[in-house]
């Protein structure tokens, strides 16, 4: 068990440096200056253009930029952006946001999709199995922006329910909206899936074994269905981790949550290598720590996992 | 004359398959007594595991009992209540399946598992549960039981999964033990031990074990009695004796035909020529006949009547007389 941990742990540290190395590049790949992309309108001497490209390592090899940034990255430093504000208090005002809005995405999600899973696998075939399926479609099919602003104007605009922008009601009031929204979109294959696993477990041997040993039905669902069902959705939600966050990027934009999402996009268009960076390099964390603690569960519920 | 332990009279099993209903077993009658040892003989699909699971109570969906009746120690099972029979079902009938690794649970560890099956009868403290499961898994001779009983079935050996199987099904001392294809799944040697055991374990508690199978040598090697099966319908039962030395059906004289022996060495086995025919496309009269070298159109017509050849030997053939005659009768390639 804690080899398995210690195992775990072991492999988020190539991860975050390869993923930090697969930004970098594809920063430095953005086509056009980023130091004219600062100025504007306004024209910049070649004097002080000079002074911003070395002031950022913008003039050497990109190998030599990433080998540079890596170090300072190491020495705890994730550099400034173009307005000389570090990059780390920039990440520290708005992770908050982010954390609160995954967090409660992910609470509804579970909520959501085990519940509407586990009603369908129930009873299969029957229109809560229809229901399931039609929600599922349904919510994958149609994309994440447009289920926001129906949100936004049927719960927020008509019924004055909910605010739709901002955070000035505080958590939870404003976080409830885009954190549904983002459940909506992420709970559909947890649904299905949930929906599937219930279904093939209820079929299977073992559960028949139970019930030759005179189970009640009610001991069968629980003490031998549920938690073989669990197996694949404990991995499944660990892996879904980072569509909850790709999400987030896209649902505090469209509801005004000063979330590392909106910094990111800001940063992107800007070129501020630096910041795209920092800021992935913590979602990425954020990701891997939540999907470290997921899998964490997979050992406690399947033994297979323990021994292995 | 006693009552025998198990009496099924004219068991009549029908399916819902996408609005149509197709008869699974028709007609069934079959007695067991206690401490016997009977074997149902028959290919997939003829209707073997579908009895096994109607007098556990537990038919799939879309399979119900149309008529007859299924008498268990004098008590009728056919329209009890689930609750009453979940009192019957792993306490004084047990069943065990053909796959061990698919049947126990992947999670539990196999103590627990058996454990559960007291737990499930009887209000015991869990260490004594668990006590007695070790001592059920020292009985089917698992070594070093105490220590095995906490690890998973992934941890055990296909026979020894088989025998945590069993323990699980005789650790209440069941009256009836249904062996649903006990040792398909597994190789020559540990076949024979697994028989065995479940012989020894018959002999030691007086249990009677209904043995599903379609190896007609774990036939001969264990049973008392012997029930052959076509298409939901008895095709032949009697002794086990009679059934292999003296067949009176062509069915029953395929399948024996069709078993490996040295006379074949290096010539083709006997087949029997065709497929079991499906549920939903039954020929009529006898279903045996188009795959059936004694046919006439009697057998297309008309569904055979029982002929006895003694108290035991029954056979449902309109040409017994030459199927017990003739040897091989079936078709043979």
């Amino acid at each position: 068990m804690t080899r398995y941990a210690l195992r775990r742990v072991g492999f988020m540290i190539p991860t975050l440096i390869g993923s930090t190395f697969l930004v970098y590049l594809l920063v430095f790949l953005i086509p056009g200056d980023p130091v004219l992309a600062l100025a504007g309108t306004k024209r910049v001497s070649p004097a002080t253009a000079e002074a911003i490209r070395n002031q950022y390592n913008l003039n050497d090899p990109f190998v030599v930029q990433y080998v540079k940034y890596l170090g300072n990255v190491l020495h705890g430093d994730f550099g400034t952006d173009f307005n000389g504000n570090s990059v780390i208090s920039t990440i520290g005002t708005a992770l908050p946001y982010t954390v609160a809005l995954a967090l409660t995405a992910f609470a509804l999600k579970l909520v959501i999709g085990l519940l509407l899973g586990a009603w369908a696998g129930l009873r299969p075939g029957r229109t809560a199995d229809h229901a399931n399926l039609a929600f599922t479609i349904l919510f994958l099919a149609v994309p994440g922006f447009l289920v926001a602003y129906l949100v936004q104007y049927v719960l927020g605009i008509r019924l004055h329910l909910l605010p739709i922008s901002g955070v000035r009601h505080g958590y939870p009031v404003a976080f409830v909206l885009p954190a549904l929204v983002l459940a909506l979109e992420t709970a559909s294959p947890l649904a299905r899936l949930t929906r599937n696993s219930l279904h093939e477990v209820l079929r299977s041997d073992y559960v028949q074994t139970a019930r030759a040993k005179g189970a009640s039905p009610s001991r069968v669902l629980w003490r031998h269905a549920l938690r073989n069902a669990f197996v694949p959705i404990v991995t499944y939600l660990g892996l879904s981790m980072a569509s909850l966050l790709g999400g987030s990027v896209l649902v505090e934009y469209i509801f005004n949550l000063p979330g590392l999402g909106g910094s990111l996009a800001q940063a992107i268009q800007s070129q501020e290598g630096p910041v795209v960076v920092g800021i992935s390099v913590f979602l990425l964390l954020f990701y891997l720590v939540s999907a470290l603690l997921i899998d964490l569960l997979y050992p406690v519920i399947d033994p297979r996992v323990r021994h292995a | 004359m006693t009552l025998p332990l198990l009496q099924i009279r004219d068991l009549h099993i029908r399916f819902q398959k996408d609005g149509a209903q197709l008869d699974a077993i028709s007609d069934l009658s079959l007695d067991i007594e206690r401490g016997s040892t009977t074997v149902v003989l028959g290919e997939s699909g003829s209707g073997k595991s579908l009895t096994a699971k109607a007098v556990m109570g537990l038919l799939p969906p879309g399979a119900e009992v149309v008529s007859g009746s299924v008498r268990f120690d004098g008590r009728e099972l056919v329209g009890l209540a689930d609750r009453e029979l979940r009192r019957l079902r792993g306490d004084a009938i047990a069943m065990i399946f053909q796959d061990a690794l698919t049947a126990l649970n992947p999670v539990t560890p196999i103590g627990n598992q058996i454990a559960e099956v007291h737990r499930i009868h009887e209000r015991i403290s869990k260490r004594e549960a668990w006590s007695r499961a070790v001592a059920s898994l020292d009985a089917v001779r698992i070594p070093d039981a105490a220590r095995r009983a906490k690890d998973y079935p992934f941890q055990f050996s296909g026979g020894m999964r088989q025998r945590a199987m069993i323990a699980m099904a005789i650790t209440r001392n069941p009256d009836l033990l249904i062996a649903d294809e006990p040792t398909t799944a597994l190789d020559v040697t540990v076949q024979a031990q697994i028989l065995e055991l479940l012989d020894d374990l018959r002999a030691e508690r007086n249990l009677a074990l209904l043995l599903i199978t379609h190896d007609i040598g774990v036939a001969a090697q264990s049973a008392d009695n012997a029930v052959v099966m076509y298409a939901g319908r008895l095709a032949e039962r009697g002794t086990i004796g009679e059934i292999l030395d003296e067949p009176a059906h062509p069915y029953t004289s395929g399948l024996l035909g069709s078993v490996p022996g040295p006379e074949h060495r290096g010539r083709d086995l006997p087949t029997i020529q065709g497929a079991p025919p499906s549920l939903d496309d039954l020929p009529g009269g006898c279903a045996f006949h188009p795959r059936c070298a004694l046919a006439t159109d009697v057998c297309r017509d008309r569904l055979p009547a029982r002929t006895d050849f003694t108290t035991t030997h029954t056979t449902w053939c309109h040409h017994a007389e030459e199927a017990l005659d003739g040897q091989p009768a079936a078709a043979t390639v």
